[in-house]
């Protein structure tokens, strides 16, 4: 692994974090941060230790910076904090949303094989490694990850599907606030 | 790498992606599978894009919501409506494997009458690699093998290295594995075959039996002996099978063995060879349980133990007296 790496390969692991982020949170502002704040900690932590993929060193980085950002945010105790929180908090009419695309999920969660379900709600709900499930299941470590990849390309048609129909104005492609309308295609496609 | 063959019609970025996140978020992901994700996610903005979305979605509040409904809506059923329910999942899993066998997954090896591999690893990669036939093999670090399967015969040249091997008893098709001047012929079986340098092979049988050639000599060789054959001398010694073969931890045990020996074992792993000075110092002699797959480890074990000088610059470590 080279030592240093181009400017360009940390501006496209920086674009594909925000990407993340964005469809994480929905706040394109907050993604900005956590994208170059993940970019940053990452360049940082590559300088001492031998990383493998840059890339899922970012991903991982970004996951607990978007885990802290929610931590952060729950308990209001100051009243005081709460104006400056006010962009933060899901608004109303989010909340409704949210409430339907959790309705979208469980109808393609019903609509799987009753196995495909099973496995993937062991492996994201009640957190078994594929293989604890197999041991379970008496399946290869391997089906059970075919299982679980599965579920999740199911659950994300669905998702993607729910948002093109339902909620086609509200900001949660990621792309619709950069001019760059070949992004969206594959979004959609 | 694993060089596959693999049709890419079958899987699409997306099912590529959905693979990906699932296999990047076990509690330990090996060296290896991350090396090719790094290498699949650039290889195409397409890919990264992909991993994104999927990766969101995985983690999206309302996937956590949805199940976390299913779990409860299930516990508030009658045990009949479980029972039925099992029954009828049960049909389901039928059908669905049984049309499921060509569906997503990260790419692997495919089922063929015959069937050819090449195999190789770099320092400190372990590959753990299933055949069609069933047969494991792990190769160790720095090492390389050829897989064939031909009609009555599966061959397998370990032309560098060390490789352990868990082969699928099928009488048919004995399995072979070629290795300096020797060759064993395996009915059954789990053993391991180190090539320690171009004329010293070394092989332990942990279970079944397997026979070896040296030349036009044969030896059967049960659970716990090891043939080291030397320039075509052999000779066996016993071993513990109880245990797997130390390096499948990065472990090796040394007892009164040369240093050059125990160098070798840590060039497997060694991201910057490590080279001995003189021959006098590679025939010294040293004890004890190194772990080689952390090479600095057992190079300052070294200096400090038995008071070896360690040079070390980019591109060589030089061990001198």
């Amino acid at each position: 692994m080279e030592p240093q790496r181009h400017d360009d390969d940390w501006a496209a692991i920086r674009l594909i974090v925000r990407r993340y982020a964005l469809s994480r949170t929905r706040q394109p502002d907050l993604a900005d941060d956590i994208a170059q704040q993940a970019v940053l900690n990452a360049i940082e932590y590559q300088q001492n230790h031998i990383v493998i993929s840059l890339h899922a060193l970012a991903f991982r980085i970004a996951d607990n910076l978007i885990k802290g950002h929610y931590r952060r945010l729950k308990p209001i105790s100051d009243i005081s904090e709460i104006d400056g929180m006010a962009c933060a908090r899901p608004l109303p009419d989010r909340i409704t949303e949210d409430r339907a695309e959790t309705r979208a999920m469980l109808a393609a969660l019903n609509k799987m094989p009753p196995l495909r379900r099973d496995v993937f709600m062991r492996r994201r709900l009640e957190g078994q490694s594929c293989e604890d499930i197999g041991r379970a299941l008496n399946l290869n470590p391997k089906a059970i990850e075919k299982h679980i990849t599965r579920a999740l390309v199911d659950l994300h048609a669905a998702r993607r599907k729910w948002r093109e129909v339902e909620a086609p104005d509200k900001t949660i492609n990621p792309d619709n606030d950069r001019p760059d309308n070949d992004i969206e295609e594959g979004w959609a496609s | 790498m694993i060089k596959v063959v693999n049709d890419p019609k079958i899987l699409s970025v997306e099912d590529e992606a959905a693979a990906w996140v699932v296999a990047m978020m076990a509690e330990s992901v090996p060296a290896h599978t991350e090396r090719q994700f790094e290498l699949w996610i650039t290889a195409n903005p397409d890919h990264a894009q992909a991993y994104a979305d999927l990766s969101a979605t995985w983690k999206a509040p309302s996937v956590a919501e949805a199940t976390a409904t299913v779990k409860r809506q299930r516990q508030g059923r009658s045990h009949l409506a479980i029972i039925l329910g099992g029954a009828i999942a049960a049909c389901l899993v039928l059908g669905f494997v049984s049309l499921n066998t060509k569906s997503v997954g990260l790419p692997a090896f495919k089922p063929q009458p015959t069937y050819s591999a090449s195999l190789m690893t770099g320092p400190g990669d372990i590959q753990d690699v299933a055949l069609p036939d069933g047969t494991r093999i792990a190769l160790s670090g720095n090492s390389a093998l050829t897989v064939q399967f031909l009609n009555g015969r599966r061959q397998v040249e370990l032309t560098r290295g060390e490789a352990w091997f868990d082969v699928a008893h099928d009488e048919g098709r004995p399995f072979h594995v070629a290795a300096n001047d020797t060759d064993v012929k395996v009915v059954g079986t789990a053993f391991n075959i180190d090539t320690v340098t171009g004329d010293i092979t070394e092989i332990s049988v942990y279970r079944g039996k397997v026979q070896v050639a040296v030349g036009k000599a044969h030896t059967d060789l049960t659970p716990g002996l090891k043939l080291i054959s030397h320039s075509g001398r052999s000779e066996v010694t016993r071993f513990d099978a109880a245990q797997t073969p130390d390096w499948r931890d990065g472990w090796y045990e040394a007892e009164d063995i040369e240093l050059g020996r125990l160098i070798a074992e840590v060039n497997r792993f060694a991201k910057v060879p490590v080279k001995i000075a003189d021959p006098d110092l590679a025939a010294k002699t040293v004890s004890g349980r190194f772990k080689v797959s952390d090479p600095a480890l057992v190079l300052s074990g070294l200096k400090q133990v038995y008071g070896i000088n360690v040079q070390a610059d980019e591109t060589v470590t030089v061990l001198t007296k």
